[in-house]
């Protein structure tokens, strides 16, 4: 029981940090809305992706290998070339 | 870094990946961890609080030229993430029509979320190589130094 107003306080604090984190997503997505603006019909895109993203064995490893080389690579040349640390 | 963060990094590394590789989760998949995404991103973040609050306090003091960077770094993969997230549930196909709920597919929107994935790669990357030591210590830390010790 004594470990209980210690639980509590960390919820709290857990929490207004959650909500502090979860204002500066809803202010980024709400500026973000605002300078696209609501979905269009007139600007509407017609292809059927579910069918142009059924997954493949193939094609998903291929992407996934890729998408891991590519972020790989960047990790590597921010460390090699570009002196990236803290 | 404790082994809870770690294993989230872990864990929000696996996600990201999966989510740029559309092709291999098929998209209503893609789609539902898109969504999950920022609970994982939450958790990361509130794992990270201490070195966040510390920077943000740190941003006008002399000499924290790196920090500044860093944190400048972060906030800019914060936002990237952030309308990656809002530009998929704006033209979401499958997760957003389960609830009822009506989309369009924007070509705009559908512009900005692919993108603005090229850019949220490279400065993962750059995130990934900044805290690249500390990763690396947490893996011999607590899985390396583990998996040797039980030998």
């Amino acid at each position: 029981m004594s470990e209980r107003p210690g639980f509590l306080a960390w919820l709290a604090r857990t929490a207004a940090r959650a909500i502090v984190i979860i204002l500066a997503a809803g202010a980024v997505a709400g500026v973000v809305y605002l300078l696209v603006g609501a979905p269009e019909a007139a600007r509407e895109y017609r292809q059927d992706e579910v069918a142009r993203f059924a997954p493949t064995l193939a094609h998903g490893l291929g992407q996934l290998a890729g998408e891991a080389f590519l972020l790989a690579l960047v990790v590597y040349a921010s460390r090699r070339w570009c002196k990236v640390r803290l | 870094m404790s082994r809870l963060a770690l294993v989230v990094d872990v864990v929000l590394l696996a996600v990201v990946l999966s989510l740029f590789s559309p092709r291999a989760t098929g998209l209503p998949l893609h789609e539902w961890i898109g969504l999950g995404l920022f609970g994982i991103i939450l958790v990361h973040l509130l794992l990270s609080w201490a070195w966040i609050a510390t920077s943000t306090r740190r941003i006008f003091a002399p000499g924290h030229r790196r920090t500044r960077i860093n944190l400048a770094l972060n906030w800019l993969l914060f936002v990237l993430v952030l309308v990656e997230v809002v530009s998929g549930v704006m033209i979401s196909r499958v997760a957003l029509p389960a609830f009822g709920v009506a989309t369009v597919e924007d070509g705009t929107w559908r512009a900005l979320h692919n993108q603005t994935l090229n850019w949220t790669l490279l400065v993962l990357g750059v995130h990934i190589a900044m805290n690249w030591q500390a990763l690396i210590r947490g893996v011999q830390r607590y899985f390396w130094s583990g998996a040797r010790a039980s030998e």
